[in-house]
Parts: structure tokens; C-alpha cells; sequence
């Protein structure tokens, strides 16, 4: 299973060598629950796989300085396919990987449910490549929340709004990451929202 | 004490190349050192066609237009010089030594061997007869570097045609020698990987290892998606591709970045798995041509052999059909039994173009009638062939009108497996809306599922998203596209009441109506938005199907609740949230099929019976039957509509 290797290979080049004490962790003015962070190479991006299954990861991305998401901490899951038995090929690096926001957020290219689907050219089957890297696909998620693409949108309407409101949709942003994006470290509070939450705190649309 | 000389001076040498010289069998004092050339910067190297092949390294360009033969090529490696010297009696102080120079194959002119070997006395002399060798050595090697002052000021060299291919192995030979010594980091295993269980793509020089290409493509042609079979670097085949449509400008191109079956034969992939690549894409480019013609024997459906597309026969790959000369003479005599076909082109008659033959099967028939050839005088229709249709067919028609849609261009069906409804064809490239085949512009596709500058909305507003798992899934569920766009055809209704919809109800009026008719019992029930919990799943304007189905599709009375390709998905399900979305919206998504003329006879909620017409042809409604349903739902968006006359299209 050389798949598997290649996993591992690329966990150790997201995560690198533990950051001396404080260094890296101290950046994020964190609750209490920063000690479930990795460490990390990325700018304000961390990853873990699972214990139990190399295939599936846990990722934080950190809001970006100067963007709506400044403040939150966003965590999203990532499955890599498995390939198929018994060659194990067809899988990850062939197929891409599934990457999926967990903690809500306002923005034109996730989708504004529980899935939190994105939208990301890099991780479309057509132009995915076997030698395309997770830690790029990862800088390119944050690099969306910096720069959202509302030219290529999932949400239609949030695009309009980013387009042709940006305030409205500033304020939206903001009040998501409020709701959503704060206390996303605290273990076991991921805040699965249910459905009748959402429906009570969705913006009503205009 | 000569010997001496002489002995000291090859054990130094001897220590100096170590793997170059080779000491004579029979002379002590006679070796061979093999100097091989190879040039920091590649030299372009021409073979003038063999008649002017003589006087070589003269006349170099002034020839070149008349010679059609000639080809250059970028050469770094040369075939090695082996410089054979003998120390005689006497050597150094009084005797020079004795060199003699070769190649094999002798690429280089013996004037030039000549010159060279000449430089050993001179060079003897010079130093004052003393020991020579290395000193010669050295300076043969640094002469080497610029092919001894053979390339000419146009920085090309010329070489006899004899040699091209001595040459040309020579060069790939010793590439591949440096390659294999060298070390790769594959890019998909992430592993470091020897040189010689790597192989460097032809066309961009990615390299990678052998096992993870081999794993990748005999996956990709195993599974069909030859698309895939490019360089796997990213971006590395659409930067070429995107390179060569600019180069060739406007005119749109297939793109040619798939790797050559060569390649893959060298990788190396299996006979078989490369054969099955070069089928598949032989049959992917008839495919893509809308002119190809099919054998009519229901039994075989192969392709008529066409000057264009060759029949692959093993792994070669014929020609690169994509080279689009179609000026070529046919070679329809390929498999022996081109006689009539050897005919047919030579003469550009019309009548002749009627003549197709069967690739597979050598049936030789006429594409007008697609009887078999009837000679070029005889009169024929074009075959309708609507009472031959069998089951199979018309099921698999069915499913194709069902499940796919076609592209506006090229006609060709498109089934979405996944995404949202922005197609491109596989085919011709060309962006449309999966909902309603329009075509899309590519600088902004997007705007068909958004409001448009003058405020105008399409039919597929808001509807990006519709059956993003994909069409298909759900054979028992129409929910197909030819099937939208006979809906797209009562898209003014659409959009009309979607705008009533939009000002005149409160939010609170959402409502949920769907309708449930199991075959045999013919019902409907009316829920609650809240006790049901049906899907809203989509947040355009209120959308009324109209389903003016012709009468075979309609066996199916059932409709998911919403288009997304899957009956009734209760909002808590997968992709339940999406439903959220629209549920700020003011009116909700109403299936409406109960009601629908042309439907069975139904009964409402109040028990009465509600009279249909019969179908219509068009599969529209006709103007009383679109009266009562605005009127319908201009009630149902009130809740009232129970109040609605049900006897207002009894006439």
C-alpha cells in the first residue's frame, strides 16, 4: 500500500517537527482548548489525522488577519478515498480528496448548511492530478477565505451579496464567525448545528 | 631509463582514467582511451539528404531549401572518440608517440581524425619533447567540447544521413544512461526513486516512477477515463494544451496532451492495457465526429471506415488522426478488401459519397437508406425507422430522454454525474445549463442561475444546485432533462408565478403539497410543511411543475418532491440542510402533479373528483387548464385552495 505512505508522508509535511515551546501555538490567542493543535508548517492551518484511520483528517484553519474571519477558527474534515480492493489503486493520490467545513460559515464558495461544501477548482475530479499535494489544497482553502471567488459560486446568493453588498455581507460574515467559529477548540463542543437552530439563525434573506 | 619514462607516465595516466584506458594485449606501451563527447549545451545536428552527403561540413544552409531531407535534431552526446596512442622506443625525448584516432560509427570526417592526430606531434614538440599524453589528452578533450571546430556559425553541425540513426540511439542511449543513474522524486509516492525505475514523460519531461504511472494509467484505461492518461503534474497538461490553442489560434483544436501509446508502451504498460487505450480513444475521436456513420447490421454497429479516423490495428496508433489533413488519400485497403472502396474515393462524385463500409464487418452499404449499396444510380429515401425501434432500444431512448441532457452544440447526450449545472461537453467543449440545455456563456456561465443585468430571470433561477448527486441514480424517478426542458418550454408560467409568488405570500404560509399516487390507488394527500417535513429542497421562485408528459413516461405518477434527484429526502437527511435554504423564501416548492391535466382522475382533499383532459401532443396546457392552475395556485399560496371551482374545466 504505497497510498498509505504517502498519507503519512504528507501528515509529516503539514505537520513538521513539534514547534518549540509556545512558539507556534502562541500566535493564536487560543482557549482552553488549544492543546488538541498539531503542529504545524502552515500558516495558520493545522492538521491531524485520525488515530484510527490515516485517510480521514481533522483540519483547523485559522481566520486570516484582516478578512471577515479574523477571530474564528474553522474546522473541517477531510476524507481521502480509499482506493478499491484488492490492488488498493483508484484511491488517494488518484482520486482527490473530500473536504468539507464542519464549523459553519458565511461565505460565496461553502456551501451554508451542515455540509459545508466547497467549492475548490483544485479538488474537481476533472482537474485534480495524482501529484497535486493536501498541503496545497489546504493553503488554497485559506487562501478562499481571504479571497473568496464569488465568480464561481456555491451560494448564489451570498455571492451577489459579496458582489453587490459588501457590507450586508461583512456583517453576515461576521456574525457567523461569532456564532459558529469561537469556541471551535473547545473538545467536544463542534457545533453540529441542528436543523432548528439553523433555521432560527439564518439571516432572513431578502 | 626510457622505459621508465613510459611506465611512469601510463600508471599516471592510468590513475587519471581509470575507467577510459585500456592497456593493448600485445604492447605494453599501447593503450586505448574512449573520450566520450557529451556537450553541456546540445548542439543542433543535420543530416543533409545522403546525395550532397560528401562534402560534409560545407554549404550548410545555402543547400538546405532544395534538400526536403534534411532534419535536424538536438544532440548532446556523441558517440565517444577512441584515441589509440602507442609509445615507441625513444619516446619522449626523441620519438613523438604514435596516435591513431576513431569513432565508431566514424561520424567524424577522417580529416578532422587527421588533424587531430597530427596536434600530438605539435603539441610534442611544443612541450620540448617531453612527456605528452595528458597534456594531448586533455586538449582532444577540450576541442571535444566544441566538436573539434565543426559547428559552423549557425551553431549547427552536419553530419553524414548515414549516421543519423547511430547517432540519434547513441544520444537517447546515453540520456538514458545519465537518467537511470540519477535520482527522482516521484511526485506521487513522494518516495525518492532510482532513475531507472522512473520514467520521464516525452512531451514535458515530468518524471516519475514507473509503479505509480503504471498504477495510475492501467486504473484510468481499466475504469475508461482515458482523459486522464496526461502528465500528472498539475496544470502541467492544461498549460500545454492552453499553449497550443493559442499557437494555433482561434481554431479549436482537440486537445493533444494525452500521452502517446508509445510512451505508454515504454513506461511500460501491458500490450493489452495499451490497446484497449488506443480503441478507446479511436473510438472517443469517431465518437466526437458527428459525420461518422454507423453499420447498419444491427449485429456489429461498427464504425464506416473513414479517410479521417484509421482503425487502430494493434497498439500503433494510426497516424495521429488527430492531425485533421484530410487531403490524405484514404487507406481504406488496409485489411485486403478495399477494392470498392479503392474505387469509391477516386472519384469525387456525389452520388459515391453514399457509399460507406463497415470497419468491422467489410458490409458495404448506403448511408441515405443504410440499406446495403444499391450502386450510385439507384434512388433512396432516408429510412424511417420509428416501427423497427426494438424494446431495448426505446428503453435505453427513454433513459437517455430521462436522464441526460443533450449538448446545444454537438447534440450529444450528457449525463451529469455529479456538481452543479454548469456543463461543459465532453465533447465540443461547450458551456450549457444541465436544466434546460441553453447554451452558457463561458466568461460568465453563472449568470443563467442569477438575475441578469436587466433584472430578467431564466427558468433556472436560483437552480445551480438541482440534482448536484447527479442524474440518473434514480432510474424509477424521471427527473431527466430532455423531461426539463419539455418543462423549460412552460418556463414563462414559471417565472410568472414565481414573481406572483415573491410579492403576494407571507412567509408563513409555506406549504408543503405533496402528492403521492401509488400505482392502482390513485390518491393524494395535502400535508403541513410541519408535520411532514418534506423537502423544501430549493430556494428558486415557487416552481409549478407542468408535466405534460406524452402518455408512455407517465406510468411513473410518483416525482421526487423537489429536483434534486432523489424522491422525498427528508430535510434531516445528507444533504437535508440545503432545504434551510430556502425556507426563508417566501412560498415553498409545490409539487403539483395531482392536478396536472392529463393526469388520471384525482381526488382531492375534499373527495371530490376532479375531470382532466386527455393529454396533449405538445405535451403544453391548454389555455382553460393554465387558467385553473394560476387560479389554483393563486388560492393554494392563500391556503384556499379548497375554494377553487373544481368543475371549472369540466367543458
Amino acid at each position: 500500500m504505497s497510498g498509505i505512505r504517502r498519507v503519512s508522508k504528507e501528515l509529516t509535511e503539514c505537520q513538521g517537527p513539534p514547534p518549540p515551546e509556545g512558539k507556534d501555538m502562541s500566535k493564536v490567542k487560543l482557549q482552553d482548548g488549544a492543546a488538541i493543535l498539531p503542529p504545524t508548517t502552515m500558516e495558520g492551518i493545522w492538521a491531524k489525522a485520525d488515530n484510527s484511520n490515516m485517510y480521514r483528517w481533522d483540519i483547523w484553519i485559522e481566520g486570516p488577519a484582516n478578512t471577515v474571519y479574523e477571530g474564528g477558527i474553522f474546522k473541517l474534515k477531510m476524507e481521502l478515498p480509499e482506493g478499491s480492493a484488492p490492488s488498493g489503486t483508484g484511491g488517494y493520490p488518484f482520486k482527490p480528496p473530500k473536504i468539507n467545513f464542519t464549523t459553519r460559515i458565511y461565505h460565496p464558495n461553502v456551501t451554508n448548511d451542515n455540509t459545508g461544501d466547497i467549492c475548490l477548482s483544485l479538488i474537481k475530479t476533472d482537474v485534480w492530478k495524482p501529484a497535486s499535494k493536501i498541503k496545497g489544497v489546504l493553503e488554497a482553502v485559506r487562501q478562499l477565505l481571504i479571497e473568496p471567488n464569488p465568480d464561481d459560486p456555491l451560494e448564489t446568493r451570498i455571492a451577489e451579496e459579496y458582489k453587490n453588498n459588501r457590507a450586508e455581507f461583512e456583517k453576515n460574515a461576521k456574525s457567523y464567525v461569532q456564532r459558529y467559529a469561537k469556541d471551535t477548540l473547545k473538545e467536544n463542543s463542534s457545533k453540529t448545528t441542528t436543523k432548528k437552530e439553523t433555521l432560527k439563525n439564518a439571516p432572513s434573506k431578502v | 631509463m626510457e622505459e621508465d619514462f613510459r611506465e611512469v607516465e601510463l600508471s599516471t595516466i592510468a590513475a587519471i582514467y581509470p575507467e577510459e584506458l585500456c592497456i593493448d594485449e600485445q604492447d605494453p606501451y599501447a593503450f586505448t582511451i574512449e573520450l566520450p563527447i557529451s556537450l553541456s549545451k546540445p548542439v543542433v545536428v543535420k543530416f543533409p539528404a545522403s546525395s550532397n552527403a560528401a562534402p560534409s561540413g560545407q554549404l550548410p544552409e545555402a543547400r538546405l531549401p532544395t534538400v526536403n531531407a534534411v532534419e535536424s535534431q538536438q544532440l548532446s552526446n556523441f558517440p565517444a572518440l577512441s584515441i589509440h596512442i602507442e609509445l615507441p622506443e625513444g619516446y619522449p625525448t626523441e620519438k613523438p608517440p604514435k596516435v591513431a584516432l576513431s569513432t565508431s560509427p566514424p561520424w567524424l570526417s577522417p580529416k578532422i581524425l587527421e588533424k587531430l592526430e597530427s596536434d600530438a606531434q605539435r603539441l610534442w614538440e611544443d612541450i620540448g619533447r617531453d612527456q605528452v599524453i595528458f597534456t594531448y589528452i586533455d586538449d582532444v578533450r577540450q576541442s571535444a567540447d566544441t566538436i573539434f571546430g565543426l559547428v559552423n556559425e549557425q551553431g549547427t553541425l552536419e553530419v553524414g544521413p548515414e549516421h543519423k540513426i547511430a547517432l540519434l540511439d547513441y544520444d537517447i542511449k546515453a540520456k538514458q544512461t545519465a537518467f537511470d543513474k540519477g535520482t527522482f522524486d516521484c511526485n506521487i509516492c513522494l518516495d525518492p526513486k532510482k532513475g531507472s525505475v522512473c520514467h520521464r514523460m516525452l512531451d514535458c519531461g515530468h518524471v516519475f516512477c514507473v509503479r505509480c504511472l503504471q498504477d495510475f494509467y492501467n486504473n484510468a484505461i481499466s475504469e475508461g477515463d482515458i482523459s486522464t492518461v496526461r502528465c500528472l503534474e498539475p496544470g502541467c497538461a492544461e498549460k500545454r494544451d492552453a499553449a497550443a490553442r493559442k499557437a494555433s489560434g482561434s481554431k479549436r483544436r482537440k486537445p493533444k496532451t494525452l500521452v502517446n501509446p508509445s510512451e505508454l508502451l515504454q513506461i511500460p504498460l501491458g500490450h493489452d492495457v495499451v490497446k484497449r487505450y488506443v480503441m478507446l480513444k479511436y473510438k472517443a475521436e469517431l465518437e466526437s465526429d458527428k459525420n461518422t456513420v454507423y453499420c447498419p447490421r444491427e449485429s456489429c454497429q461498427g464504425a464506416a471506415r473513414s479517410k479521417k479516423y484509421k482503425k487502430p490495428q494493434g497498439v500503433e496508433f494510426a497516424a495521429d488522426a488527430e492531425e485533421e489533413s484530410d487531403g490524405e488519400d484514404g487507406e481504406g485497403g488496409e485489411d485486403g478488401e478495399g477494392g470498392e472502396d479503392g474505387e469509391g474515393t477516386d472519384k469525387k462524385v456525389a452520388p459515391l459519397d453514399l457509399l460507406a463500409i463497415c470497419e468491422d464487418c467489410s458490409f458495404a452499404f448506403c448511408t441515405r437508406c443504410r440499406k446495403s449499396w444499391h450502386g450510385e444510380f439507384q434512388y433512396c429515401v432516408p429510412q424511417e425507422r420509428k416501427e423497427e425501434i426494438s424494446e431495448e432500444e426505446k428503453a435505453s431512448m427513454e433513459y437517455l430522454r430521462l436522464h441526460s441532457s443533450p449538448c446545444p452544440t454537438c447534440d450529444a447526450p450528457c449525463q451529469k454525474s455529479h456538481g452543479c449545472n454548469h456543463m461543459r461537453c465532453f465533447r465540443c467543449q461547450t458551456h450549457f445549463c444541465y436544466l434546460c440545455s441553453s447554451w452558457l456563456d463561458p466568461e460568465n456561465p453563472y449568470k443563467h442561475f442569477n438575475t441578469d443585468s436587466t433584472g430578467k430571470r431564466s427558468a433556472c433561477f436560483m437552480r445551480l444546485w438541482e440534482l448536484e448527486d447527479g442524474d440518473g441514480h434514480d432510474i424509477e424517478v424521471g427527473r431527466g432533462a430532455q423531461h426539463r426542458r419539455e418543462e423549460a418550454q412552460a418556463a414563462e408560467l414559471e417565472v410568472a408565478f414565481g414573481e406572483e409568488a415573491r410579492g403576494a405570500v407571507p412567509q408563513q404560509q409555506r406549504r408543503q403539497r405533496v402528492v403521492q399516487a401509488q400505482p392502482g390507488q390513485p390518491g393524494q394527500q395535502d400535508q403541513q410543511a410541519n408535520n411532514a417535513r418534506f423537502a423544501v429542497a430549493r430556494e428558486g421562485p415557487l416552481v409549478l411543475r407542468i408535466e405534460g408528459l406524452p402518455a408512455e413516461a407517465r406510468g411513473q405518477q410518483y416525482r421526487p418532491a423537489a429536483g434534486r434527484g432523489r424522491p422525498q429526502v427528508v430535510n434531516g437527511g445528507q444533504r437535508g440542510g440545503r432545504g434551510v435554504r430556502g425556507q426563508g423564501r417566501p412560498g415553498a416548492h409545490q409539487q403539483n402533479h395531482g392536478r396536472m391535466p392529463g393526469q388520471n382522475r384525482q381526488v382531492n382533499r375534499n373527495g371530490q373528483r376532479v375531470q382532466n383532459d386527455g393529454p396533449r401532443e405538445d405535451g403544453r396546457l391548454n389555455d382553460n387548464d393554465e387558467a385553473w392552475v394560476r387560479h389554483f395556485v393563486r388560492l393554494a399560496l392563500n391556503d384556499q385552495e379548497h375554494l377553487v371551482e373544481m368543475d371549472s374545466d369540466e367543458d
